[in-house]
């Protein structure tokens, strides 16, 4: 179809338009990649922007040396990988729970739907795990209360209705419980929600940080995000209630380590997130037309 | 007499019943029973732990010997000028985010929708979800870094363009709740777009032939073809919005804000977590919470009924 001038002429406009919404992704990105590799006389005398000036690689090389960065890292990862499993298998069961019919289905209905609308609040959850169970200092904390999300239930329910009962009856004949059925039937069945929701589940975990805060004293617990809190707005945080320190922040050592800091926490999911991102896309649109 | 024993007879088989149904759901309780459990131990438990907001709460004490207090907490805070003053920071800066974050990914997604080169959208749509991927610590760290007054970038564009002196953004009342809403924006405009993307997609090309023929330019077929067919996604997601407006926004705005900017920035979670964690204010804040959860599930409950009236779609 042959284009009119108007149509160019806007084509050029919208090109322009997205070139500059890329911009503003893009440049606070290589504004803190150029901070971190900058010489500190160039940092200070604020004449970095988009490009380094200097070159300055031993923040890196501090951090990935610093035990606590080390062990938050390897916390970060293994807590996903636990947090994860363990909440796939739970929604999987209950999902395909749900799909059967067995005494006492309404209260059971009801009793994870009340989840979604209400709940305790910060303060009751927090006096529970702390102060009842006594989790505080102990990685239960950090997993037990965030493995279970209704939501992902309803969306997973929905697909397992979707699978051929002939499936079910075949595995029924062949004598298979009720477990074998959900591991070798319906687990592979359903593999691509299976990845999805494993998807946003990890990037929960990944990305979490307030547990941390909240029910531990201890650098051993530290997750990656928690790590970057810290270093991030430690002066914010010694100026808790004195408004003095914050004005300091000429004074605070180390822009580049905390530069660094910022670059090499968030590098897994930036390096990681163009190849999930499609399952992201497909889950967020198939929740929304889930009917 | 025979009666009776039908009756006895009846009851009996029911019982039969129900026990032969137990005994034949015992397989489904046992998949649903781990997930009930931690359901109970750290979602019902604190549920029923919301009674200290009507007891003067000690720790040495516990929740059930606690002295009863009545809604002694509850006169507290609603008499308190500094909870007035985070319910209405709360209530602004959702609106806020509202106004000027939802329509953001509407208007991107249209502008997307426009471009010839399939590989110049996949490229841009994929960069666009990059902030969403990042945690908030992140981009909260971004987002100090380059609106430092010493170092920051936005500071030294200022400088040698409008040569105006440094400003300390985060430290400055009038500043904090355009630093909130734009930030926001930044981390979410991306993927809210997937959303209008799919259904632009799901647009039938024949309406776009049938509009041209009847002479619409390319406005007109965006006014009477294309946003009509956003129409029932918007309401959706506006509903939605709307409903999780007093929830949202706890991690940014804890991370971001500071004593010079509370009382501009200062919302119910973050007071709440100041006066419940840090000052052990137990009572009071599950007082607050009780209130947010009502005021919460109104809203959730408003929306959804708003949502099947005018576009025929509801959560439950």
């Amino acid at each position: 179809m042959k284009k009119t001038l108007g149509e160019r002429i806007f084509q050029y406009f919208d090109i322009a338009i997205m070139i500059f919404i890329l911009a503003i992704i893009i440049f606070p990105f290589m504004n803190i990649i150029s901070l971190s590799v900058s010489s500190r006389d160039a940092i200070l005398s604020n004449n970095v922007t988009l490009w380094p000036k200097g070159f300055n690689l031993a923040a890196y090389g501090k951090i990935l040396r610093s035990k606590v960065f080390v062990r938050s890292l390897f916390n970060t990862v293994w807590l996903t990988i636990i947090g994860t499993f363990l909440s796939v298998i739970l929604t999987l069961t209950v999902s395909y729970a749900m799909t059967k019919n067995f005494l006492g289905k309404k209260f059971v209905t009801y009793y994870f739907l009340i989840t979604m609308y209400f709940s305790g609040g910060l303060i009751p959850t927090y006096l529970v795990i702390t102060k009842y169970l006594n989790l505080r200092n102990t990685y239960w904390a950090l997993i037990l209360p965030y493995l279970i999300s209704t939501f992902y239930i309803i969306v997973m329910r929905s697909q397992i209705e979707n699978i051929p009962p002939s499936i079910f009856e075949a595995a029924y004949i062949d004598g298979a419980n009720e477990y074998q059925t959900v591991f070798q039937i319906v687990l592979p069945s359903i593999a691509p929600t299976i990845a999805a929701i494993s998807m946003f589940f990890a990037l929960n975990k990944w990305n979490s940080w307030f547990p941390v805060m909240i029910y531990t004293d201890y650098e051993e617990y530290w997750t990656l995000q928690y790590y970057l809190r810290v270093v991030v707005f430690s002066k914010f945080l010694q100026a808790k209630d004195s408004t003095e320190l914050i004005l300091e922040e000429a004074q605070i050592p180390e822009e580049n380590f905390r530069m660094a800091a910022i670059i090499l926490v968030a590098l897994p999911i930036v390096s990681i997130y163009p190849f999930v991102q499609k399952y992201f896309v497909k889950g967020i649109i198939s929740g929304a037309v889930k009917e | 007499m025979r009666r009776v024993s039908t009756n006895t007879l009846d009851s009996r088989k029911a019982i039969q019943d129900l026990s032969v149904r137990f005994k034949k759901s015992i397989p489904v309780y046992m998949l649903l029973i781990p997930a009930m459990l931690l359901l109970l131990v750290f979602h019902y438990a604190p549920i029923f732990g919301i009674v200290i907001a009507f007891k003067d709460f000690s720790p040495f004490k516990g929740i059930f010997k606690s002295d009863w207090v009545g809604p002694k907490y509850f006169i507290d805070f609603l008499t308190d000028e500094n909870f007035w003053r985070v319910m209405k920071n709360t209530v602004i800066i959702n609106f806020y985010h509202l106004i000027f974050g939802f329509p953001f990914p509407i208007i991107f997604a249209l502008l997307l929708n426009e471009l010839w080169s399939n590989k110049f959208k996949k490229v841009i749509q994929t960069i666009s979800y990059l902030p969403h991927f990042v945690s908030w610590v992140v981009v909260a760290s971004i987002v100090t870094t380059v609106l430092s007054p010493t170092t920051g970038i936005i500071n030294s564009f200022l400088k040698s363009i409008l040569n105006i002196e440094p400003i300390y953004f985060l430290a400055k009342q009038q500043y904090f709740r355009s630093i909130l809403v734009i930030s926001n924006m930044w981390k979410g405009f991306g993927m809210s777009s997937v959303y209008y993307i799919a259904s632009l997609a799901s647009i039938e090309q024949e309406l776009y032939y049938a509009a041209a023929i009847d002479g619409a330019g390319r406005i007109k077929q965006t006014w009477h073809v294309t946003l009509p067919g956003l129409r029932n996604i918007i309401i959706v997601l506006l509903v939605l919005n709307i409903g999780s407006m007093i929830t949202i926004g706890f991690e940014q705005i804890f991370l971001l804000y500071n004593p010079l900017v509370y009382d501009v920035g200062d919302v119910i979670s973050t007071y709440t977590y100041r006066l419940g964690i840090e000052k052990t204010q137990y009572s009071l804040t599950s007082a607050i919470g009780i209130t947010q959860s009502v005021v919460n599930f109104a809203l959730v409950y408003t929306a959804n009924r708003l949502s099947r009236i005018i576009a025929g779609w509801s959560l439950w």
